[in-house]
């Protein structure tokens, strides 16, 4: 590809048009899914928010930025991994005194859940290198994401 | 420009598609298989959970904390440890280059075998993952089954990517990693990343809510 602009990669077959449908049509799946079960709710609760950050994606994937596009990388950009990893550790600890609080159930594993995904987060974006590869490949990396929420949210919002 | 400040300059071939070399493209789309397969995992726990509360402990009751606390500490520091690896490729730092898997080797190995640790105290304490071993005071066969299930799952990732290791190891001794062919290096990391990132998820699920 000599240059990534928006009308070449609407000719190309992208990858981001393939996994955006994919994604729209794994969250539309799991609202028929959850309609014949019965379970309205739960399945459509998570088809909306599967559907929500596959459309976010599909936007964010075809805006091009300067590195996907350039012939030659003159220096690699990196975050200073050091600080990354003191910032894991220190909220490794955070995540085992939060824990052990006297607060309510519901408080504490929504600071722990924040927390977990904040370090994941760290992980994928600095030592994964995603923060400076090409956007459609945050999109590729992405794409699990709603199907995951959707499995998991369908099943668990049902009843029987 | 001064020595210090020369960089290295080297082709970047055209990449269509995702824009990504195929190696590295390749090794994405196996971890989001490896998503999906934790995601089946770690949503039937949480369904589990949701649905029998009481087979569940509080956390701190049964598995040693303080324990897994250190050994996730382990884990990232290999993940640093890896992440230098590659930083020291690009540098052209051969000698870096070994150093620093050897210490993510030596790291993974470290991590396992506290995990081994755990294991055999918890299984003294008649918390094994059979059904037989199943205590009612341990939870019950629903909490073991799932622990077990988890972190063993995760302890086998950990094993493959030991192994991988020290495969890109000796490869690297060498000297089959320069600053243009350093792909191996880079989705070793990949990989050894994504192990780190469910073990973060796991921690925090298993351990500590």
């Amino acid at each position: 590809m000599a240059a990534v602009t928006k009308e070449g990669l609407m000719k190309e077959p992208g990858m981001g048009m393939t996994i955006g449908g994919f994604m729209i049509g794994g969250a539309f799946f799991g609202a028929v899914d959850g309609y014949l079960l019965g379970e309205v709710v739960g399945a459509l609760a998570g088809a909306m928010v599967g559907a929500l950050i596959g459309a976010g994606l599909v936007v964010l994937a075809f805006k091009p930025r300067p590195q996907d596009t350039a012939t030659e990388i003159a220096h690699v950009p990196h975050a200073n991994y050091m600080l990354i990893w003191a910032a894991l550790f220190v909220m490794t600890i955070l995540e085992v005194g939060v824990a052990f609080l006297a607060l309510s159930k519901i408080a504490i594993i929504l600071a722990l859940l924040l927390l977990a995904a904040w370090k994941a987060l760290l992980v994928a974006l600095y030592y994964m290198h995603l923060r400076y590869e090409p956007r459609r490949l945050w999109l590729l990396a992405a794409s699990p994401l709603p199907l995951a929420i959707i499995l998991v949210s369908t099943v668990l919002f049902e009843r029987w | 420009m001064s020595q210090q400040e020369a960089v290295v300059v080297y082709p970047r071939h055209p990449m269509p598609g995702l824009g990504v070399y195929n190696l590295k493209a390749g090794m994405w789309i196996f971890l989001l298989s490896e998503v999906m397969f934790f995601t089946g995992l770690i949503g039937a726990y949480i369904i589990l959970r949701f649905a029998q509360p009481d087979a569940f402990p509080e956390p701190g009751v049964l598995l040693n904390v303080q324990l897994t606390a250190f050994n996730t500490f382990v884990l990232i520091c290999s993940s640093v440890t890896m992440v230098k690896a590659f930083a020291a490729v690009q540098n052209g730092d051969q000698r870096g280059l070994r150093l620093w898997l050897l210490a993510t080797v030596f790291l993974g190995t470290f991590f396992l075998s506290i995990q081994a640790i755990e294991y055999y105290l918890l299984g003294s304490h008649g918390f094994l993952p059979t059904i037989a071993g199943y205590a009612a005071e341990a939870g019950g066969p629903l909490y073991g089954m799932t622990f077990y299930t988890l972190t063993g799952f995760h302890g086998a990732h950990v094993s493959i990517g030991v192994l991988a290791l020290i495969f890109t190891s000796v490869k690297a001794f060498r000297g089959g990693y320069t600053p243009e062919q350093l792909g191996g290096v880079e989705i070793m990391g990949l990989y050894w990343h994504f192990v780190d990132l469910v073990w973060i998820i796991l921690f925090t699920i298993v351990y500590l809510i």
